[in-house]
């Protein structure tokens, strides 16, 4: 992983807009950030960060009123402003995405045969004979038992945890360069999330797979992560690699995150949080949006903060970063 | 699926026998006797009336005759035309009766649903146009505003002012006479589908498994006629149970409007001649048909929905 | 128009401030403002204009039959030269009157009916929505004409007859309301602590319906309205000389060669109806904003 090679993802100056009642509401804000053949990226923020709808973005998934703009360069080919019908031809097959919700991000109408295989027959023009044999593999690679029977059943016949494993499966058919998983973990059981992950790093390693994984859980990044986007209010305030934002993070909104991992080894009477409630979109303090929850916080939060290079590969976004300015 | 279908016909028989207690007990509590108003009859007739319609019998006897009458298909025999039988009256030979009704509700039915679904369909793809608009205040006007008003303006506008259509009669059936009475009645129901398909393709599309069919790079196309499409009609499919009642009488209304020969003269008559018999028959006619409609809009819900087949 | 089912998720906190904010949304809502002015314009109208009228109603004159409309006539005369104007506003109070005497009804048996069946719940539940089920499945209008037949024809007994079928859907949407009010703390609060039932469901449940049984009340005055009016297509109900609104339609329809007798009764019951439309969407946008 040297820097001199092509990025698999280089996302430049990213905005995403939506356009609501009492105008437009920016939810996220020139985001910028590569992503490197075999990485696991976490993308780290709560509610409102932004985090998930830069994922949308790059599947071209945002809503009716959501409005993008900016550069997507995936394989080197620009996302920003394609046809669908071309980006059909990517996502789903380089790119694939799984969702936080597997309760409902399965057709309940629809056998998972039928949303399996029409997945091969469409981007690999497989047969249907074969599209069905090549899902069952798939589905029995994620441990789903009696895959061969089961693949003809519906969705609600399965319980969370395997839908997901479902998920996961359908997304990996096409053996997809790219996996964008949106807290797939978080709508389910702590013992099944173990599972999950574990099972997703086994695939990494398997198939070769890049990772972008979308979190607010700082436990599950420094289980599974190579390199973190911290994201808040729509703005990227650090990124670094795992090592570097466990051990030298510059951003106190990091530093806040990492408190909040309850640790086994020191004895606490109360569990941390970060003070405050997360951002409202429509009312953003000018300069930094964490100022309001900030305990470092000075008269200088509210100018406009540039990205600071600290290191190679660690930016940070914070009037106390010292480096140099992008 | 056969289980499903008999089990749910079972339901519905306890249902339509409490019907038929209903109506028999409101009929045979009613004072007097239904001959009362007729011209001095000499006791020996009356005598054999009474006889002829069972009313010499004690009450729960009458009632099993009854039951026994419709087991048999049989509604009993009319009270005005003495004699006549009323199978006779509601199902007769030549077109009339409850035929002309059943065909008014019927065409209305194929019209109205595929094109309401089409039109909320496209309605709610094309959210906010011009189309979607006529769709919604359609919707608004014609749910407030009852064939009533709407029939006679019609016949006033398209029958009397501008002479296209004939205002009234069945002819033969024809095309001509049946265009208005049925336009009417489609007016009444599709932008009622149209508005509920309208909706639940846009809450369909939304969905969180519409945007994982998109994230599979699915074309347009197969993801409105293979994801988006089953989801979406099943609130216009339980929306036809209660419907069907509402076109049956509804039908029924549009018959005096247009002067045609069904059901709506027959109840019109017997209420003016008290023919009770008459109108027991037509109440439990109606009732047979909604419950039956209803069973099969279950089965057909059941066939799309894989969530209630166990 | 018949067996429309109107489905409404009113799960809100009912306090003072509450109403205000409800009123506050209502009174932005020009559309449904002004639906409110034009019901409470007719309605004077059909309590004032008999009253005040040089005509009466029933006033037959030989020498006026058929006229157009005309400053003497605003709406013209009938074939018994009657001025159709005086006519419009006087079957426009007794549809009125029928309409919120049998909405009245509908509204108390639905809710007692449906509040009692929700609170109390168990076998009484299943036997009471059964019912329900029961009556449901008989077409209202034949049975309404099966009722009016055997108990007589009178302006009264239409009503009854009207009431008597159409409290079926507001005691089912009050029983849902019902059961998930029941499950609420402050409900289950006051079980706890002993209080009657009775007194629980007067205090709490009732109240607590409130928002779902005003928008209700503004969709069943018109249905009420339909319903008398389709009697009268059937020659039940209101009887000559008297008039409704039904009548004086099913009689411009017999006449269609005076326009007039058709357009003024149909033009009338439709602004009514658009009227009550758009003031109970604009109480439900106002009750349950999203």
């Amino acid at each position: 992983m040297t820097e001199k090679k092509i990025p698999l993802l280089d996302v430049r100056n990213l905005s995403v807009e939506f356009k609501v009642q009492d105008g437009m509401v920016k939810a996220v804000n020139g985001l910028s950030f590569k992503v490197y053949d075999g990485e696991i990226i976490g993308i780290v923020g709560e509610s409102g960060s932004g985090k998930s709808q830069t994922m949308l973005a790059l599947m071209g998934l945002l809503a009716s009123n959501g409005k993008i703009s900016g550069s997507v360069k995936f394989m080197g080919q620009e996302l920003v402003g394609i046809s669908t019908s071309k980006l059909n031809k990517i996502r789903g097959d380089k790119m694939a995405m799984i969702f936080q919700d597997p309760m409902t991000s399965l057709n309940p109408y629809l056998k998972i045969s039928s949303q399996m295989t029409e997945v091969l027959m469409l981007h690999k023009n497989m047969s249907y004979k074969d599209a069905l044999a090549e899902s069952i593999k798939m589905l029995e690679r994620v441990k789903i038992p009696e895959a061969s029977n089961r693949i003809h059943l519906y969705p609600h016949e399965f319980s969370g945890g395997m839908r997901q494993r479902v998920m996961i499966a359908m997304s990996l058919l096409t053996k997809p360069k790219l996996l964008i998983a949106d807290e797939p973990t978080t709508a389910l059981d702590v013992t099944v999330q173990a599972q999950i992950l574990e099972l997703l790093k086994e695939l990494r390693k398997e198939f070769g797979m890049t990772i972008i994984f979308i979190t607010h859980d700082m436990g599950v990044v420094a289980n599974l992560c190579d390199r973190v986007n911290v994201m808040y209010g729509g703005w990227l305030m650090e990124t670094a690699s795992i090592n570097t934002i466990f051990n030298n993070s510059v951003h106190p909104y990091t530093q806040a995150l990492l408190a909040t991992i309850p640790s086994l080894d020191t004895h606490v009477e109360k569990l941390k949080t970060i003070p405050g409630e997360p951002p409202n979109l429509l009312q953003l303090p000018t300069g930094c949006p964490f100022q309001p929850r900030c305990s470092q916080a000075n008269h200088l939060c509210s100018e406009s903060i540039p990205l600071r290079r600290v290191e190679p590969r660690h930016v940070v976004k914070c009037v106390n970063a010292q480096g140099v300015v992008l | 699926m056969l289980k499903f279908a008999i089990k749910r016909t079972l339901v519905a028989i306890p249902t339509l026998l409490a019907i038929i207690t209903l109506v028999f007990i409101l009929v045979h509590m009613t004072p007097g006797n239904p001959f009362d108003g007729e011209r001095a009859l000499s006791p020996e007739a009356l005598k054999s009336l009474m006889t002829q319609y069972r009313l010499n019998l004690p009450i729960w006897q009458q009632y099993l005759l009854y039951l026994n009458d419709l087991l048999h298909g049989s509604f009993g025999i009319s009270m005005k035309y003495l004699g006549q039988s009323i199978n006779g009256l509601l199902f007769p030979d030549n077109m009339g009766g409850f035929w002309v009704t059943l065909r008014l509700s019927i065409y209305t039915m194929v019209i109205a649903v595929p094109s309401g679904i089409i039109l909320g369909a496209y309605a709610g793809l094309h959210k906010n146009s011009w189309f979607d608009k006529i769709v919604v205040s359609s919707n608004i006007f014609f749910t407030a505003v009852p064939t009533m008003v709407t029939g006679p303006l019609a016949v006033l506008i398209l029958a009397v002012t501008l002479r296209i259509f004939p205002a009234g009669g069945w002819g033969d059936g024809d095309f001509q006479h049946l265009f208005l009475p049925v336009l009417v009645l489609i007016l009444a129901y599709l932008p009622t589908i149209a508005f509920v398909m309208r909706g639940s393709i846009i809450d369909v599309l939304n969905s969180n498994y519409i945007r994982t069919a998109r994230a599979k790079g699915l074309p347009t196309k197969t993801i409105l006629f293979k994801h988006a499409i089953k989801p979406a009609i099943l609130p216009v499919i339980s929306l036809l149970g209660p419907m069907f009642a509402g076109i049956l009488v509804g039908a029924v209304v549009t018959e005096q409007i247009f002067t045609l020969p069904g059901l709506g003269v027959l109840t019109t008559n017997a209420a003016t001649n008290r023919d009770y018999n008459m109108i027991m028959a037509i109440t439990i006619l109606g009732s047979i048909l909604t419950i039956v409609f209803n069973i099969i809009v279950d089965l057909l819900y059941m066939l799309l929905d894989p969530k209630i087949k166990q | 128009m018949f067996g429309k089912i109107n489905t409404l998720n009113l799960d809100i906190p009912k306090t003072k401030g509450f109403w205000l904010s409800v009123f506050a949304r209502l009174s932005r809502n020009k559309l449904a403002m002004t639906s409110g002015l034009i019901i409470v314009i007719l309605t004077l109208m059909c309590i004032f204009v008999p009253m005040v009228s040089s005509v009466a109603f029933d006033k037959t004159d030989w020498g006026q039959i058929m006229q157009t409309p005309s400053g003497q006539h605003w709406f013209g005369t009938d074939s018994l030269g009657r001025d159709l104007f005086v006519r419009c506003f006087i079957g426009g109070r007794i549809t009125f009157e029928i309409a919120f005497a049998a909405a009245f009804v509908v509204l108390l048996v639905g809710i007692f009916y449906g509040a009692i069946a929700g609170y109390v719940g168990g076998k009484l539940d299943t036997i009471m929505m059964r019912v329900v089920d029961v009556l449901y499945g008989i077409p209202f209008l034949f049975f309404c004409i099966l009722l009016i037949t055997l108990f007589g024809n009178s302006m009264a007994l239409s009503f009854v007859a009207i009431a008597a079928i159409s409290w079926l859907d507001m005691s089912r949407i009050v029983r849902g309301q019902t059961l998930s009010i029941k499950h609420k703390e402050f409900v289950e609060a006051a079980m706890i602590s002993g209080v009657s039932n009775l007194k629980i469901i007067t205090r709490h449940v009732i109240p607590n319906l409130l928002g779902v049984v005003i928008v209700y009340a503004a969709l069943t005055v018109p249905n009420m309205i339909v319903m008398s009016a389709v009697l009268s297509f059937f020659g039940l109900g209101v009887t000559e000389p008297m008039t409704s609104w039904g009548l004086l339609i099913s009689d411009g329809a017999q006449n269609m060669q005076a326009w007039w007798l058709l357009l003024f009764p149909a033009g009338l019951m439709i602004i009514t109806l658009l009227s009550f439309a758009f003031l109970a969407n604009g109480l439900r946008d106002a009750l349950d904003p999203r």
